[in-house]
């Protein structure tokens, strides 16, 4: 069986140099993607810290950790395995990190690019990657 | 505020006479004299120089100090916004920039450009493969044009490489402009501490803190930032710079120590 036909997505987001934490904090936010990941999914696991930054408003669209969601999003760039897409949030700035994750290390392909307006940042780019033959 | 740079001088400073006073970077090794320069191999990243490695095999500028924990003071926290920069010294080198601020505060006009040669300028081009955009220094803000809009003030400007100014300073400075643009109730205790070892014109980096009152996230750091460029020599004592010709022996703290 392909572990990688699981149909689940990955969601996180990176910067310039594909820094994804600091001292195991986020790099940045924006209300925006939030707003993006709540019309793509119909409700979306994430981390508890991820979970506290959700606005009240939205946070019935989320659930902490159930493994029941199609998809995981991650402030501080956690990839759940196994994933079959990944989306990255690309900042379009460059911050300070300790962690990093470069997709095409880890045999993710791109396969395509969006761009939309943030709240707090000028422009946010959707990257959409899809598995290759590799293994993560 | 002047209290504040007072105690933090005297703690970098202690620990700089504890090895008879001529190096920082001596007090991460507190078994080597002042004249052990080469002993400096002893540890990677002054080896390296402060160059740490990553697996993504970036060049990090800086190192985090006091466990990541800015150092201000209960009395020092105000929502009320302000900056203060203190005065120059004796030989025309920057003081500590200090402020608290918001998201109304960030700079609504055009930038303007900057005409004040802080201390230390010696200013020389290189191959822009070596230095990004040939220039060596920059007239660095302390306080960054994006939070609060400071221009050419000759008391929050000093002399940084290129390095220091946008591989360094500006990474940490976007964590902190960008939080208060997204969370516009948010308020920033915010201080730059620029780091001189004796009568040395040239700044060894800077002390960076940055305290959202509101919250614990990615605006909250205290981390020390070189002021170095790697490939290039400095002298801290004047500012001069030249290419490091020897690549057996680290660019970075090359001109160490520092003083007469």
């Amino acid at each position: 069986m392909n572990d990688y036909n699981s149909n689940m997505t990955s969601l996180i987001a990176l910067d310039d140099d594909n820094g994804k934490s600091f001292l195991g904090k986020r790099l940045s936010s924006d209300r925006e993607i939030i707003n993006k990941i709540v019309t793509m999914f119909p409700e979306t696991d994430t981390d508890e810290r991820s979970y506290s930054h959700i606005r009240e408003e939205q946070k019935m669209k989320f659930r902490i950790r159930s493994g029941e969601c199609p998809a995981f999003w991650s402030e501080t760039g956690e990839i759940q395995k196994p994933s079959d897409t990944l989306i990255v949030f690309r900042w379009n700035r460059r911050y300070a990190a300790d962690e990093y994750y470069n997709p095409a290390e880890h045999g993710w392909e791109l396969v395509s690019a969006e761009d939309f307006p943030g709240h707090s940042h000028e422009k946010i780019t959707m990257e959409t990657y899809r598995k290759s033959n590799s293994t993560i | 505020m002047h209290k504040i740079r007072t105690v933090l001088m005297v703690m970098f400073l202690s620990l700089i006479l504890m090895f008879s006073g001529c190096d920082f970077l001596l007090q991460f090794l507190p078994d080597k004299g002042p004249d052990s320069v080469t002993g400096l191999d002893d540890i990677e990243w002054l080896k390296e120089g402060p160059v740490i490695s990553t697996p993504e095999n970036k060049t990090t500028f800086y190192v985090v100090i006091n466990n990541n924990e800015p150092s201000f003071s209960k009395d020092e926290y105000t929502t009320e916004s302000f900056k203060k920069n203190d005065p120059l010294d004796s030989l025309g080198r920057v003081g500590t920039a200090t402020s608290s601020m918001c998201r109304a505060d960030m700079p609504t006009g055009e930038r303007e450009s900057l005409d004040t040669n802080p201390t230390g300028w010696v200013q020389n081009r290189y191959d822009s493969a070596l230095v990004e955009g040939g220039w060596i220094y920059n007239r660095a803000h302390l306080r960054g044009y994006q939070l609060m809009g400071d221009q050419d003030d000759k008391q929050n400007l000093m002399t940084g490489t290129r390095a220091f100014n946008v591989d360094g300073m500006l990474p940490f400075e976007n964590r902190t402009a960008d939080h208060m643009k997204e969370y516009e109730n948010h308020h920033i205790m915010y201080r730059v501490t620029p780091i001189f070892i004796d009568d040395d014109l040239l700044a060894r980096g800077v002390v960076m803190e940055s305290d959202c009152i509101e919250c614990d996230e990615e605006a909250d750091y205290a981390v020390f930032v070189y002021n170095i460029q790697p490939g290039i020599t400095l002298d801290y004592r004047t500012g001069e710079n030249w290419i490091n010709e020897d690549p057996e022996i680290p660019s970075v703290w090359k001109s160490l120590p520092s003083g007469g």
